[in-house]
């Protein structure tokens, strides 16, 4: 029975030029990173693999499913052999044969083993477990001071004799050729590939280079020449075979197929061991959908304009899962219509002069009174408020506006609301007073406060702007209301000036110089100024050299130009 | 006086060899596989003779591609600065600009080869104009002929945008 939660991944396989095992380096972070080489041909994919150990418990005298490892000895070797058991060899060098009970369970009976004999001079050993023939080999491969290839002192193969229980030495593997790894070994007949026989190729970690040692005359060669660039961490290799070039040695070596169904009873309901999955006829397709996230987001950060980052997010879920990590940044603002009776926007593109639609049922009946950073300011009737980012769809709603307050003639707030500093303000004419209500992110209610004005002080009905920790307000007579979140003052700035219009004024805020903006009746003037600071005066501004300005009542901004033809221009709308 | 014997006569250029996933051999000078982020990351620590690089992920097709964009960008800013130091007028980066717009105007699987490739390489200007590249190719587009240009399947469960 096949666990069904047992978790497929998808990975591409890759191709096999050649008739024999891959070495497979598992690499990077988790070791989530496969790198395939089949002698120089080499190929990386990604299979996410996990195991837990089988632990030994000395008291018990079993093994048991324990991820804690707090035992003089554990499972080290897994194999299954064509007889049909799972045999295992521990840390110790015992032998352990693991059987299935028909309730599912695993129990460990250690066998009464003699150890392998094992050269005195040698320092260190590494042990593999083969299947061939229906017989269980054991490589040893005994190093001289260092596990480097230099150390290399000697390789013995051992056979397992089950009747003695003794590991009987061998000299000689015929025709056959071991691949062993300390992640699983395998035994193939060289009668089918043309490879040498009587051979065992094994990697060493060092170098992670692999060699093949040559049992007829006990020759060592190097068998991958140039060491392989992996990502950092990489981790022991271990051999793969493929089987879409010879599926019938795959059947015949089963010893794959043990260990996933092994893992697989292990899991207990849990996902522990990720199958293999081939995609093998999809190697060569572009995977568009598959694009790693940071490609994604940097195309998505490349598109020219908002329509079609709203498209890109509709693609596919990959696409549309990069979206919201990324602040709305293109490369020019575009104007939004939308109107209070059906929930159809549109958005103007000044640059390809092109009206997209889309529909936003969030937006049905909302007035959007200031954007910011891709997040709209609503609100629905007199009373409630929120903000709502169109990209992503999140809703942020804010307290009920108090009952006292008036129609306000420009709302503004500090930054996107995903930040806790965000601040909301909003100002409105109350006679000699400026009525003035501000609300902290997070905080239950907004603050309503009147502000006495030193001189007559009528708001223009455009966004205030926040700039160096206040809120700047225009006035209708270009006089500059400013409210400061940090010192809770309210004052009024410059001289008045003759007063050109009092329905399309707007004040924009860019690297620290403040700009206004007053538009004649169907724009049959426009006049723009610049604040001198230092004399607090208007300055008439002529030329806005390569920048381009976007005034609109709930949104104002310059920036510089992304095309020439945009230069120096100021859109506005014009409302007949 | 030993060294301007002859002149003429340039010492041999340093190779380096870079193995593509389907196991061809392209050996192109230091310098242009410099250009690759990761092959210049500790390639001081390499051996002289040790200096192949197994691309996993490149296949010969778009390896041929890469180098033909890194020996042009590498021979471009020679010429540039070359005209620069000269103070001779120049329009080297004009030309340059035009160049990788030809080279990159390929159809969308050599394009996602190309970009994987820049990535998996870390060529940063190659990145960017294959992202930039995608992105104008994107730009006008709607999200259903977005998918037919770049053959992607629609696994939104709904379409938001979708108009009825």
């Amino acid at each position: 029975m096949m666990n069904p939660t047992v978790k497929q991944n998808k990975s591409f396989l890759p191709l096999a030029p050649t008739p024999a095992p891959w070495l497979v380096f598992p690499s990077g972070n988790h070791a989530r990173k496969f790198n395939f080489f089949n002698k120089k041909f080499t190929v990386s994919c990604g299979i996410l693999a996990h195991e837990k150990t089988l632990t030994y418990h000395p008291t018990k005298h079993n093994y048991e499913l324990d991820p804690v490892a707090d035992t003089r000895d554990f499972i080290d070797k897994v194999i299954r052999c064509k007889d049909g058991n799972i045999y295992a060899l521990t840390f110790q060098l015992m032998v352990a044969v693991i059987d299935r009970e028909s309730c599912g369970n695993l129990s460990v009976r250690v066998l009464d083993f003699e150890r392998p004999p094992s050269s005195k001079s040698s320092v260190f050993h590494n042990y593999h477990l083969v299947e061939s023939c229906r017989e269980i080999f054991l490589v040893c491969i005994m190093f001289l001071g260092e596990i480097t290839i230099q150390g290399v002192h000697y390789v013995e193969i051992f056979k397992m004799d089950l009747s003695k229980e003794v590991w009987v030495k061998v000299e000689s593997l015929g025709d056959h050729v071991f691949f062993v790894s300390e992640c699983g070994s395998m035994s193939l007949s060289t009668t089918q590939f043309g490879l040498k026989g009587n051979c065992i190729y094994f990697p060493i970690r060092d170098k992670n280079l692999f060699y093949v040692f040559n049992l007829d005359d006990g020759n060592l060669s190097n068998c991958m020449p140039c060491r392989p660039h992996l990502l950092a961490h990489s981790f022991t290799p271990f051999w793969f075979l493929p089987n879409n070039w010879s599926i019938g040695i795959q059947k015949e070596d089963e010893y794959t197929n043990s260990k996933k169904e092994l893992m697989m009873e292990m899991a207990d309901n849990k996902p522990q061991y990720a199958i293999l999955k081939e995609h093998v006829e999809e190697y060569n397709k572009p995977q568009w959908n598959d694009l790693p996230m940071d490609i994604l987001r940097l195309i998505a950060l490349y598109l020219p304009s908002t329509a079609d980052y709203l498209n890109f997010g509709c693609v596919c879920k990959s696409f549309a899962s990069s979206i919201p990590q990324i602040p709305l940044t293109t490369q020019y603002p575009q104007f939004m219509f939308s109107n209070r009776i059906n929930s159809v926007c549109s958005l103007y593109d000044p640059m390809d002069n092109v009206t997209y639609c889309f529909d936003i049922p969030e937006l049905l009946g909302a007035r959007v009174h200031f954007s910011k950073d891709g997040w709209l300011l609503i609100s629905k009737n007199d009373y409630t408020m929120s903000f709502f980012n169109p990209f992503t769809k999140v809703t942020v709603e804010l307290p009920d506006l108090p009952a006292q307050h008036f129609t306000m003639n420009g709302l503004s707030f500090t930054q996107a609301p995903t930040s806790r500093d965000c601040v909301v303000f909003g100002i409105a004419w109350a006679g000699s007073a400026a009525q003035i209500l501000y609300l902290h992110l997070g905080e239950d209610a907004w603050t309503l406060e009147y502000r006495q004005n030193e001189v007559d002080f009528f708001p223009s009905n455009s966004n205030p702007v926040f700039h160096d920790g206040a809120f700047y307000c225009l006035g209708a007579e270009r006089y500059l209301g400013v409210f400061d979140l940090w010192d809770d003052t309210w004052t009024i700035l410059l001289t008045p000036e003759p007063c050109s219009s009092i329905q399309q004024n707007f004040l924009v805020e860019n690297d620290g110089e403040l700009l206004s903006v007053f538009v004649g009746q169907e724009g049959e003037y426009v006049h723009l100024y610049k604040l001198d600071r230092s004399n607090m005066y208007w300055e008439v501004l002529s030329n806005l050299e390569d920048q381009m300005l976007f005034v609109s009542r709930s949104t104002s901004l310059l920036m510089k130009a992304t095309s020439e033809k945009m230069q120096n221009k100021i859109y506005f709308p014009v409302i007949r | 006086m030993k060294d301007s014997f002859n002149p003429s006569i340039e010492p041999p250029k340093k190779t380096v060899t870079l193995v593509s996933s389907d196991g061809y051999d392209f050996e192109v000078e230091e310098e242009v596989a410099l250009e690759s982020q990761v092959i210049k990351d500790g390639f001081e620590d390499k051996a002289v003779d040790d200096r192949e690089y197994l691309l996993f992920n490149v296949h010969s097709d778009t390896l041929e591609l890469i180098i033909k964009y890194c020996e042009k960008h590498v021979s471009s800013r020679k010429s540039i600065s070359a005209a620069a130091a000269s103070s001779s007028s120049s329009n080297g980066e004009e030309a340059l600009k035009e160049w990788d717009e030809h080279f990159i105007s390929v159809d969308t699987n050599t394009l996602y080869d190309i970009l994987m490739a820049a990535d998996y390489l870390n060529i940063k200007s190659l990145l960017d104009l294959a992202i930039q590249k995608v992105a104008d190719t994107i730009h006008g587009r709607s999200p259903e002929q977005i998918r037919k240009k770049f053959n992607i399947e629609n696994d939104s469960i709904i379409d938001p945008w979708a108009s009825e």
